[in-house]
């Protein structure tokens, strides 16, 4: 479902961010992408995603929906048109995708603005409007960078009911976040990055015998991980 | 530190400011060869103006056009006061120093308009004079006449808020004053300028100047009038990213989100999203109006019928085959959002034959009908 064997990745080739990484996430499995600021999360993510200049390696990746860090949006556009391009190029059945998107509408309470500009939505808007984007494309794979930050903890929850629905579903999530606590609590297996590299690949358990810390909380043992990284760096 | 002196400090410093931008791209030399032809040219072309007024006007056309084309202009105007966000931390708790700027930078402005309504005056001086037959008393009434529509202009965009209001009351104040010039006497209207100079002096003087809650409003207008001449030359460059611009909350063209193309495909879906981005954009939209308004007024005022036919095939050719149009499309395309909706190159391609026709063609069928025209009216 997402095969990703970086050997090297950047912005150019003399100056590569990432170095041998390499993982997979399988249907029905969600992965935390984890890591201090400025270790290769989001380059990694980029890379995935084909936008960024130099990848040397291979990636492979099936039909996959993306919820940015921070929301994009086609300048000019109101969020109702969004939805019609995104239904012309997936080429889904217009009724079933209405209904869904009538749905994802009310539950994120944004029924009375889908004909308004999403530049003129609060962040916590913005982003829900990117959640029901992604969630609407019905995909395999799901690259989510950063999905709490702005939310209330109401869509919050919500988020997290939606992502637990498409892992039951058989779809495979890439979850990149600071918010350990939840990741904690969600995510079946874990890629702590730090220094563009792969430092651990594994479940909470692997991480904890890792760190030499037993039955510690993600948060501590992500800090003993990248601490050590440092020291030996 | 008196507000003047502030004034004094942040005039200066535009004026650097806007000297570096425009230095960052064209050399001083390239301005200096440039400005002396130019100026040279421009004196000889004013001189013949002078001796023979009649051959640069249309017949067609009456005089009180020249009118009604220096209102059209001076719409443009507004007060400038020189705030900046800063000033939300260091002035506005110090009252004597705000007003002490702020009514150097009005007196400023008021002496802007005076200037600018003297340089149209002089510009136009052969036509007034010539063609519309005043004299010197009934110029400098015109002169108080365009001082008081100025100074209403700008009152009218500092107090209305609303951008659509705005306009729509820009416009019928246009379309009423420019009528009252035809069936008023210029005494009549230097009466009425004069008493609406002083009561709009006045108003602004004691009501806009020392007025905080135009306070972020006059920050934006500072930051884009900062920027004026870096815009034009960004938008001059295609490699440069252009500044975003603003949207507001929801859009006038297609309120509802209504659909263009009934049929479902991603094709279409690309076309759709592109037609509504563009036609949205005041930008491209004004870019678009340029190239074709220019044409068009070259078109009737050219004397010469080869001449505008030749216009007309350089037009239709410049739209076809140059890479305006196509460094447009491709700048719409260059958008993050398409990280997270993807669009296959077959489709980008497909859809920018149907996007160039879409504008291509009324554009040449607009101008060629207008050489046409002018055709049979210069014949004739």
């Amino acid at each position: 479902m997402l095969r990703c064997e970086i050997q090297e990745a950047g912005y150019s080739k003399n100056e590569p961010v990432l170095k041998n990484i390499t993982f997979n996430v399988h249907p029905g499995e969600l992965v935390g992408l984890i890591g201090p600021n400025g270790a290769g999360k989001s380059t990694t993510i980029k890379s995935l995603l084909g936008v960024i200049d130099y990848v040397q390696g291979e990636i492979e990746v099936e039909n996959y929906a993306y919820i940015p860090e921070r929301p994009f949006f086609y300048p000019g556009l109101t969020l109702m048109e969004h939805f019609h391009f995104l239904l012309a190029t997936i080429e889904a059945d217009e009724a079933d995708f209405t209904r869904k998107m009538q749905g994802l509408l009310k539950e994120f309470e944004l029924e009375n603005v889908v004909h308004h500009y999403p530049e003129s939505y609060s962040k916590g808007m913005q982003q829900k409007a990117m959640i029901m984007l992604a969630f609407l494309k019905e995909a395999n794979m799901h690259i989510i960078d950063e999905p709490f930050m702005g939310l209330d903890p109401k869509v919050v929850r919500k988020l997290l009911d939606m992502i637990a629905k498409e892992k039951e579903s058989g779809a495979g999530i890439l979850m990149s976040t600071h918010v350990l606590d939840t990741a904690e609590k969600i995510c079946d297996r874990f890629l702590l990055i730090s220094h563009g590299k792969l430092i651990a690949d594994g479940t909470l358990e692997y991480i904890q015998r890792k760190s030499g810390l037993q039955g510690g909380s993600l948060f501590d043992c992500f800090h003993i991980l990248t601490e050590r990284e440092a020291d030996d760096r | 530190m008196t507000g003047r002196k502030l004034f004094k400090l942040r005039l200066i410093d535009d004026i650097k400011y806007q000297r570096k931008i425009l230095g960052m791209f064209i050399d001083w030399i390239v301005w200096f060869y440039a400005f002396i032809p130019f100026l040279i040219f421009g004196v000889l072309f004013y001189i013949d103006i002078w001796k023979d007024t009649a051959s640069y006007w249309p017949e067609i056309l009456p005089g009180t056009v020249i009118i009604w084309l220096m209102l059209l202009l001076l719409t443009i105007v507004q007060f400038r006061m020189f705030m900046k966000e800063a000033d939300q931390l260091f002035l506005l708790d110090r009252p004597k120093l705000y007003r002490g700027l702020r009514t150097t930078a009005f007196s400023y402005s008021v002496l802007q308009r005076i200037g600018l309504a003297v340089v149209l005056l002089v510009i136009t001086l052969p036509w007034l004079i010539q063609l519309i037959g005043l004299g010197v008393r009934q110029i400098f009434f015109l002169f108080v006449f365009l001082l008081a529509y100025q100074l209403l202009i700008s009152t009218v965009k500092k107090i209305i808020r609303h951008p659509v209001k705005r306009w729509i009351l820009l416009a019928v104040l246009f379309i009423f004053i420019s009528n009252l010039v035809m069936y008023l006497s210029l005494d009549i209207l230097f009466i009425a300028s004069a008493a609406s100079v002083i009561f709009l002096t006045v108003w602004n003087y004691y009501v806009m100047v020392p007025a905080k809650r135009y306070f972020f409003e006059e920050v934006n207008n500072e930051v884009k009038v900062r920027m004026r001449y870096a815009k034009l030359m960004l938008g001059m460059a295609k490699e440069v990213e252009k500044p975003p611009i603003r949207f507001g909350k929801r859009p006038l063209l297609f309120r509802n989100s209504r659909r263009i193309f009934k049929e479902t495909n991603p094709e279409n879906g690309l076309l759709e999203m592109l037609l509504k981005g563009f036609l949205r954009h005041t930008v491209y939209l004004k870019s678009y109006f340029q190239i074709i308004g220019v044409t068009l007024f070259a078109i009737t005022l050219l004397p010469i019928i080869w001449l505008k036919w030749l216009i007309f095939i350089t037009f239709s050719l410049f739209l076809t085959y140059n890479s305006w149009l196509r460094g447009l499309y491709e700048k719409m395309l260059d958008e993050h959002f398409f990280s997270v909706v993807p669009i296959e190159k077959t489709v980008r391609d497909a859809a920018w034959l149907r996007f160039r026709r879409i504008f291509i063609i009324p554009a040449v069928i607009l101008v060629g009908l207008t050489a046409v025209l002018m055709t049979f009216v210069t014949i004739k």
